[in-house]
């Protein structure tokens, strides 16, 4: 700091000096005169007697003022005249950490908006969740009505400890009839939160647990999709599923807990309520006390949950509470780890561009062996030499990381529409996507540490250069030389080590992702359309309405022109309400394992309408009514998985054993696999059923015809004319459900291939840039060789096998490093395997032709070399 | 060279400086020079504005302190005094200098 002001100070102390040297001369001249000189003469002495005073000022200022930050001045002057003056090193090296930074910062922005900063609210640092832990599992966000009741009258940690639950429900009254994600929420959920409505009131001044009123809370994206942004909204009454609720206010925008609320309304949670302990379904918020932290409230509400596990051992049995930020929990507990993932392998990337960056100027130490020499011949220091290389390296990064910015920029604008907006729910924060004051100021971060990687090794081979060698030399610089040589082919296999494992990486993970993208091969899903409906309870109260209902729109549906295949199915692949039963099979005495299989019902031509083959017995028929014998498909792998190679065809099996209601179902045909959840690698267990016998109260209706989009409007009328009021949603084409599933799956594949392609891309420029640079210091060998008469052929081989040399050399240490990480991934992916031999030889083939192609278009260069011209230089 | 005047011995000066500043109290840099040059009996040569940079370091090195004042030709000058980490250097300083010179003129002594 004292240096620093120094430096604006640097006027005022050279006054002070020209003072004091003033005084210093006028004293002197004053002595001379007294000795007899004329003040003339006096004076001149006077000067002379202070010997050189512009070396003199120097020295002083050099003592006195900020010799550090002068020195840091002028290596970054220096610094920009030698990058200036070398355009191709410079380009080449911004452009490498361009890559790497550029490719780190992107990824990071979205660590950013997906982790750090999921939701943006004031008092994100004192909001807590509350989760329920049982050992051996992971914490879960669901308590019961009683475990809320408990933990808010005995916590003292916590404030406005409250609780919701998402409903869901139909709305309609002066809008189009939709599903709503509506919450219900306990009286101090606002509170909690410190959240305050954009427009309206809350609903918090309602007692608890009574005399609820029927008020709403809109958030700001639905008030925006479904009431169009009307400003009168406030006052309106809209009816959930019947009944009426009137519109109390509208969020802000950032208020976004939880991330799929559209609508927030009153939970009613009643004395005969608050004494249930079996039902986990509420999810606890609330705010730590001043003072108070999450380790304390952790013990304290462990203590509680220890009280209510003592008092409700049936079904609280070593259950146990933690407590946490909101902000670290909103995110799915799937974001981490794959951004762990992401984060390490664009690690790999950048260290890659910083290996290739040392080793350019490492090169480049060798051309400036001349320079360097002088520095040191007038006077300059060890730590000097390494402070101007360092100094050109970290401002080489800082315009990489400009760039890298510029290419970040661009990346997430790439990557933000890549997570189509029906996910965002899912993924708080990611529509915020993009470049911010975080994540600049990472990329600077970024940038110093790359640089100062990268300048490392080559500042310190820089300070060690032999001044009487190098001036004996000429500067040719063909020496210093062996240690350098290695240190440089160490590199350039250090670079096809981190390409191959990088590679084998992003082959790996974007093949276990490929696997499980599509439900099931051949669906034609872009000939589907599908939309769901709920029938509320109220209205259809049994099974035989039910099937009234079903059996209508599946007649009106039938009848629209252009259709070719109509069925209803319970869950469509991909879609989120896929459910897992038990199963027993008829004849097996003892039942080993329950088997876990999912469960669908569907009607008749279903099989048709999805183009699932039937690969054994038959499909549902008209036969398979609630009159006839329970019947049900299953899939090829259940099959295979349950009896082997045994006939399936008329075994019985019982799904859901435990319920006495459960029929025993004969088999009567076996289905073609399909994968209902996206990401799965095996396929599921499914056992179908006739909905005439399961009647289901919500399903999909799926239309097989060669213009589905164009049937929606005729598909929403045939189920308005059965029933005028029910709202029609999720109404898309079936390769879109498919699509917008598998997108993060795909952005994940996308982005590590491109890492991949990157980590190919740097280390094919290292083994160029190393080639170019090892045949412009061996022209003049190069010139005697052609002169002596080799042929061209044998110079280009000549480089062309130190290149492979080389690229053999980094696969041969690559290998066991990539088979490593291969053996980690294993762990974690399902599809792929370490011992796929194919992916290494792929990694290998690829890196090596790399390798080659770049050695080979720098030899090229040698085999151009006039020996005519090489000799005359010296 | 027959005339006996010679260039300060490298890094005496620092040592001489604060002699002279431990033997008479405050002075600037004419004085401390002019105070020096007596001393030395016009053996010295000294160019007197090197010991400006040499004043700096010292007062870096927290041996001395500096003031402004005013000269007696009415001038604003600064004024350099020796401060106790300044005594227990020079202190050090004189017997390790006074060591080495006995051992060279002992050595000079013998080979003569």
């Amino acid at each position: 700091m004292k240096r620093l002001w120094a430096v604006f100070t640097k006027k005022r102390i050279a006054h002070e000096l020209d003072d004091e040297l003033r005084t210093h001369i006028d004293l002197l001249a004053a002595d001379f005169q007294k000795q007899g000189m004329s003040p003339e003469e006096a004076r001149l002495a006077a000067r002379r007697g202070m010997g050189n005073l512009a070396g003199m000022k120097e020295e002083y200022r050099d003592a006195r003022g900020s010799p550090k930050l002068e020195i840091l001045l002028q290596n970054i002057r220096y610094a920009a005249r030698v990058l200036r003056k070398n355009p191709a090193f410079t380009a080449v090296a911004v452009f490498a950490l361009a890559l790497g930074i550029g490719a780190n910062t992107a990824v990071f922005s979205m660590t950013d908006v997906l982790l750090l900063r999921p939701l943006q609210m004031a008092n994100l640092d004192r909001v807590v969740n509350v989760l329920a832990t049982t050992p051996g599992q992971r914490p879960m966000t669901a308590i019961s009505p009683g475990d809320f009741a408990d933990l808010r009258e005995q916590s003292r940690t916590l404030e406005h400890l409250s609780v919701w639950y998402d409903r869901g429900d139909d709305m309609t009254g002066g809008i189009e009839p939709q599903k709503v994600a509506s919450i219900r929420v306990s009286r101090e959920f606002f509170d909690a939160l410190g959240a305050q409505p954009m427009m309206g009131r809350l609903f918090h001044a309602a007692p608890d647990y009574s005399g609820l009123p029927h008020v709403a809370v809109l958030s700001f994206r639905f008030w925006q999709t479904a009431f169009g942004g009307d400003p009168g909204v406030v006052g309106r009454t809209v009816r959930l599923s019947g009944e009426p609720y009137e519109i109390a206010g509208v969020m802000g925008k950032d208020f976004k807990y939880p991330p799929v609320a559209q609508i927030w309304i009153p939970l009613a949670l009643t004395r005969d309520d608050r004494a249930r302990y079996d039902a986990m379904f509420l999810t606890a918020v609330g705010t730590l006390r001043p003072g108070a932290t999450v380790e304390q409230a952790t013990a304290e509400l462990s203590v509680i949950a220890r009280g209510i596990a003592q008092r409700h051992p049936a079904n609280h049995e070593r259950r146990g509470a933690i407590v946490k930020l909101l902000n670290d929990n909103i995110s799915g507990a799937d974001v981490r780890p794959i951004m762990t993932m992401l984060t390490s392998a664009v690690g790999f990337v950048l260290l890659l561009a910083a290996v290739n960056v040392a080793n350019l100027q490492l090169a480049r130490v060798s051309l400036r062996t001349r320079e360097i020499a002088l520095r040191f011949a007038v006077g300059a220091s060890r730590w000097r030499i390494v402070s101007q290389f360092l100094t050109e390296s970290v401002v080489l990064s800082l315009i990489g990381a400009g760039a890298g910015v510029g290419l970040a920029f661009w990346a997430t604008g790439m990557l933000r529409p890549m997570m189509p907006p029906e996910l965002w729910k899912h993924i708080p924060g990611w529509e915020r996507l993009g470049l911010n004051g975080n994540v600049l100021l990472f990329a600077m971060a970024v940038g110093m540490a790359a640089g100062i990687l990268a300048g490392v090794v080559p500042a310190l081979f820089a300070s060690r250069t032999n001044l009487d060698e190098a001036l004996r030399e000429g500067g040719r610089g063909a020496s210093g030389g062996a240690r350098r040589h290695r240190v440089r082919n160490v590199f350039v296999a250090a670079q096809m080590v981190l390409a191959m494992v990088l590679l084998v990486g992003a082959v790996m993970t974007v093949k276990e992702l490929r696997l499980g993208i599509e439900p099931a091969p051949n669906l034609d899903a872009a000939h589907a359309l599908t939309m769901r409906v709920t029938l509320p309870q109220a209205k259809y109260p049994d099974d035989a309405r039910r099937r009234v209902f079903a059996q209508q729109v599946l007649e009106r549906a039938s009848a629209i022109p252009g259709v070719q295949a109509v069925a209803l199915v319970r869950d469509l692949p991909y879609t989120d309400y896929q459910d897992t039963e038990s199963m027993v099979v008829a004849g097996q005495a003892f039942v080993r394992d329950t088997i876990e299989v999912e469960y669908q019902a569907v009607t008749p031509r279903y099989f048709e309408a999805m183009r699932l083959p039937i690969v054994a017995g038959r499909a549902f028929g008209e036969g398979d009514s609630e009159k006839g014998a329970p019947a049900a498909i299953v899939s090829e792998s259940f099959a295979h998985r349950v009896f082997g190679n045994e006939d399936a065809i008329g075994r019985q099996i019982r799904v859901a054993p435990g319920e006495t209601a459960s029929p025993w179902l004969t088999i009567v045909g076996i289905a073609g696999n399909v994968r209902n959840r996206p990401g799965r690698i095996d396929f599921p267990n499914v056992v179908y059923r006739p909905m005439r016998q399961a009647p289901m109260s919500s399903f999909c209706l799926l239309l097989r015809a060669s213009d589905p989009a164009g049937m929606s409007a005729a598909a929403r009328a045939a189920i308005h004319s059965v029933d005028a009021a029910l709202p029609v949603y999720e109404v898309m084409i079936l390769e879109k459900v498919f699509r917008v599933k598998t997108s993060p799956m795909r952005l994940i594949a996308s982005l590590m291939s491109s890492f991949g392609v990157l980590a190919l891309l740097l280390s094919s420029v290292g083994v160029y840039s190393i080639m170019a640079h090892s045949v412009s210091e061996r022209r003049r060998e190069i010139g005697v060789r052609v002169a002596m008469g080799a042929e061209r052929r044998q110079v280009v081989w000549m480089f062309l096998r130190h290149g492979l040399w080389l690229a053999g050399i980094g696969m041969a240490l690559g290998l066991p490093a990539a088979y490593g990480l291969a053996r980690v991934l294993e762990g974690l992916l399902l599809g792929v395997r370490a011992s796929d031999v194919g992916m290494f030889a792929l990694a290998i083939l690829v890196i090596t032709s790399s390798a080659a192609l770049a050695s080979w278009s720098a030899a090229r260069r040698a085999a151009g070399i006039d020996p005519v011209a090489t000799l005359r230089e010296e | 060279m027959n005339e006996r005047k010679t260039a300060v011995l490298l890094g005496s000066l620092d040592l001489m400086v604060l002699k002279t500043l431990e033997g008479l109290g405050p002075l600037h840099g004419y004085g401390i020079a002019r105070r020096i040059e007596q001393v030395s009996e016009g053996a010295l040569y000294l160019n007197q504005g090197t010991i400006y940079p040499a004043l700096v370091r010292l007062e870096q090195k927290g041996w001395i302190s500096t003031e402004w004042g005013i000269s007696e030709n009415n001038r604003r000058a600064r004024f350099y005094s020796i401060t106790q980490k300044g005594r227990k250097h020079l202190a050090e300083e004189a017997d390790h200098w006074a060591f080495a010179a006995a051992i060279v003129s002992r050595v000079l002594e013998g080979k003569a």
